[in-house]
């Protein structure tokens, strides 16, 4: 029986648990399928030291219940970064790296001879010539290392930018790393900064943080590369639907940009498919893996096509006529007292993502919008609840979807004697 | 380029430090662990750090003959590889970063980055529902009132704020700034600081950056209270109480959209119904409200009666609207 180990290889699982117990919030040990009891009792061990505080257990006669909880506008430093913190490493690994960098601290270049001879003479290390040229390839490839060719032989010298030299030549640079070290994407790596140079964020908070985008940014690097490199993505997806089980489905995709939501908590991948000659998104926390492919050929002509058709995306959904059918400009009417509530009018102008709104009376305003799937506008319609008059255009679905969802909202709140449930 | 990497992990951080302090006790290490780890890595780590007997430590400090230890190496810099180097060139050019650093610093970090393209491109990320009216962070005026409140935070100095209410009407008042609050979704930063009057310090106050007017020094220092105690102050007293079916995946979408707060939950097992507590800034009572009502009807108020009487007269409001219009399609 293998014993716990704090650290980890594979984020992957652990993703799953943190997303699971952050998210549902009321799954109890049974109910962790995909993986054996002792498993989940690891991955669960870590996740709570990591979450020292923010743990909530529940007992009940179900069984014991584990959630996260954390009010994310009140804390100074994401939990979830203790993640990626804890990748799990040999003994040679460490010992490599405080070593090399020792020995290649003056700047000087160094061959990978001298630098094992080095390792052995100075301090008692005796590694083979190999095991230290994979370290170095590694460094190297990470930039932390940079190789010259001197005739036939590699010199190996510490890259020459320093946190500490860029922090002093930077008045303020700590209060940026502060601020920044909490933004999204990739914090992660600014608090990795922070923290090298020993210090911590006190004063910077985030109002409409969502920590579980930290989990995400695992393979947002893959991602990335393979938009800026025009390549295919082959996605694992595995939609994770509360109350079930996520089925996993691979999928070959070019991608082309990144959606984030800061209301909704989600982010999605913009993607062409090739299979159905669409472009579709993906959600982030359902993607399980991404490996990157080969070049594609036209990605220039399939990112010049995304630019025109994203403009019509209200949202992250690229229509599909066999839900809405026949698709045209929405029109919504508002009536409400301008005067008393001016902070309407203020909303619809900041919020109305290339509509066009206009007065055409007093206490009524108008919006045009035209998207390619009016549902998605939905969601945002109802928060103006209490102010809209009417509702025209989209498509059928939508108009009828609205009409009932008012109906349904009157009778779900319009009784007198529910203002006493607690 | 790997993001998750031990190079970046809190274990080679913590050796890090320790040599970085020179001739540590048991104690340090102790203590080093405990600030730098998590609740666990206090079990782990110290038998790698601290020389063992057989061996089994990583060897990199030496026990000396008075019983301290040193460090094997003697030095550790802080270089950074190409994945930091490319997120210090995304946040060079962010249009934030002149709040922080003056121009002729922007341009040395931005000259020291050249050579690397940001992590996150401009046009490989799209924001789909951040609101249009963002704060103006490269104003000089902004950025002089940005200056003035971060150095009152770190002086813990009262300063005079002339602060522009959404009535339009003016106000000045002494303020101790506590933190600045940045919100994706609106654009903006906002200041958390508590009004300074009578002589002591009274109700906190979240203040707009952009509807600063001016923001003066004054020379008189104050301890500031702990933050915790600041939201727990504005902490609603009841949290909300919803219901959330399974229809149109409305419990995976409340789920997820309200993970940011701090929350209960429970699954009716017969119908698949999430029963969420959820508690919020009081203050943000309406917004929470707002977002609550954008789930429709597979999402029901249940409490606190306060919270669900407004749910109730937007509701009402709504019909009474839609009578009026009688639409000849429903």
């Amino acid at each position: 029986m293998s014993s716990y180990m704090e650290l980890f290889r594979h984020f992957e699982k652990t993703r799953d648990l943190v997303r699971d117990l952050l998210i549902c919030g009321f799954k109890r040990r049974g109910e962790f399928v995909r993986r054996s009891a002792r498993t989940y009792d690891d991955e669960r061990r870590r996740v709570e030291s990591w979450l020292d505080g923010y743990v909530r257990h529940d007992d009940s006669v179900k069984g014991r219940q584990i959630a996260i909880s954390v009010d994310c506008g009140r804390i100074t430093e994401d939990p979830l970064y203790k993640a990626y913190g804890a990748k799990s490493f040999t003994d040679n690994d460490i010992r490599l790296h405080f070593l090399l960098l020792d020995l290649l601290a003056d700047g000087e270049a160094q061959t990978l001879r001298e630098l094992t001879e080095a390792m052995a003479v100075r301090y008692g290390f005796v590694f083979d010539e190999q095991t230290v040229r994979g370290k170095l390839r590694e460094y190297v490839r990470e930039g932390l290392i940079l190789t010259e060719k001197r005739g036939r032989t590699a010199y190996f010298r510490l890259t020459p930018h320093d946190a500490d030299d860029l922090l002093a030549a930077c008045p303020g640079l700590d209060e940026a790393l502060r601020s920044f070290s909490g933004s999204t994407p990739f914090g992660v790596v600014g608090d990795s900064i922070l923290k090298s140079v020993g210090l911590r964020n006190d004063i910077f908070l985030r109002k409409h943080r969502y920590i579980v985008h930290t989990l995400e940014d695992i393979i947002l690097p893959d991602i990335l590369r393979a938009i800026e490199e025009g390549r295919t993505l082959l996605l694992c997806n595995a939609p994770q639907r509360v109350g079930h089980e996520a089925a996993e489905r691979e999928e070959t995709v070019v991608p082309m940009q990144i959606l984030v939501s800061s209301q909704t908590g989600r982010r999605y991948l913009a993607a062409y498919v090739p299979k159905y000659r669409r472009f579709n998104s993906y959600r982030l926390d359902y993607l399980r893996a991404v490996t990157v492919g080969g070049t594609v050929e036209d990605a220039a002509a399939l990112r010049e096509t995304y630019r025109r058709v994203i403009g019509r995306v209200y949202g992250v959904s690229f229509g599909s006529r066999e839900d809405t059918g026949a698709v045209e400009p929405i029109r919504i009417t508002f009536r409400f007292d301008e005067e008393a509530e001016a902070f309407v009018v203020e909303r619809l102008a900041r919020e109305r993502r290339g509509g066009v709104l206009t007065h055409p009376a007093k206490d009524t305003y108008v919006l045009t919008l035209d998207v390619d799937d009016p549902l998605e506008v939905l969601p945002w319609l109802r928060s103006f609840t209490g102010r809209i008059a009417r509702v025209e255009g989209g498509c059928a679905l939508f108009r009828k979807r609205f009409y009932e969802d008012a109906r349904r909202m009157q009778v779900l709140y319009g009784g007198d004697g529910r203002a006493d449930i607690q | 380029m790997q993001i998750f990497s031990e190079i970046y992990g809190a274990y080679y951080r913590i050796v890090s430090r320790l040599a970085e302090m020179g001739r540590v006790t048991d104690r340090d290490v102790q203590r080093v662990i405990e600030a730098e780890g998590s609740r666990e890595t206090v079990l782990f780590l110290p038998q790698r750090i601290l020389p063992q007997k057989d061996g089994s430590d990583w060897g990199l400090f030496v026990r000396q003959a008075d019983g301290t230890l040193v460090p094997v190496m003697r030095q550790t810099p802080h270089r950074l590889t190409t994945l930091q180097r490319r997120w210090l060139c995304g946040i060079a050019h962010d249009p934030r970063i002149g709040l922080f650093l003056d121009d002729a610093a922007v341009e040395r970090l931005r000259a020291s980055l050249a050579d690397v393209t940001p992590l996150v491109p401009e046009d490989h990320i799209r924001w789909i529902d951040r609101y249009n009216n963002g704060d103006a962070f490269t104003d000089p005026a902004y950025r002089a009132h940005f200056a003035a409140l971060l150095a009152a935070m770190r002086a813990q100095e009262l300063v005079s704020v002339t602060y522009q209410s959404r009535t339009g009407a003016k106000l000045r008042c002494l303020f101790l700034p506590l933190a600045f609050q940045f919100s994706e979704k609106d654009d903006r930063f906002r200041v958390l600081a508590v009004r300074y009057r009578k002589g002591r310090l009274q109700s906190c106050w979240v203040l707009n950056m952009a509807l600063i007017a001016a923001v003066e020094p004054t020379g008189r220092h104050v301890s500031p209270p702990p933050l915790d105690q600041v939201f727990e102050e504005r902490r609603c007293r009841e949290p909300a109480v919803v219901r959330v079916s399974m229809e149109r995946n409305g419990a995976d979408r409340f789920l997820m959209e309200f993970a940011s707060y701090e929350k209960q939950t429970d699954r009716d097992l017969a119908t698949g119904d999430c029963l969420v507590k959820l508690w919020y800034d009081a203050q943000d009572e309406t917004e929470v409200l707002i977002r609550l009502l954008r789930f429709g009807p597979v999402l029901e108020i249940l409490g606190p009666p306060s919270l669900r009487a407004q749910a109730v007269e937007r509701v009402r409001r709504q019909t009474a609207l839609l009578e009026e219009e009688r639409p000849n399609e429903t």
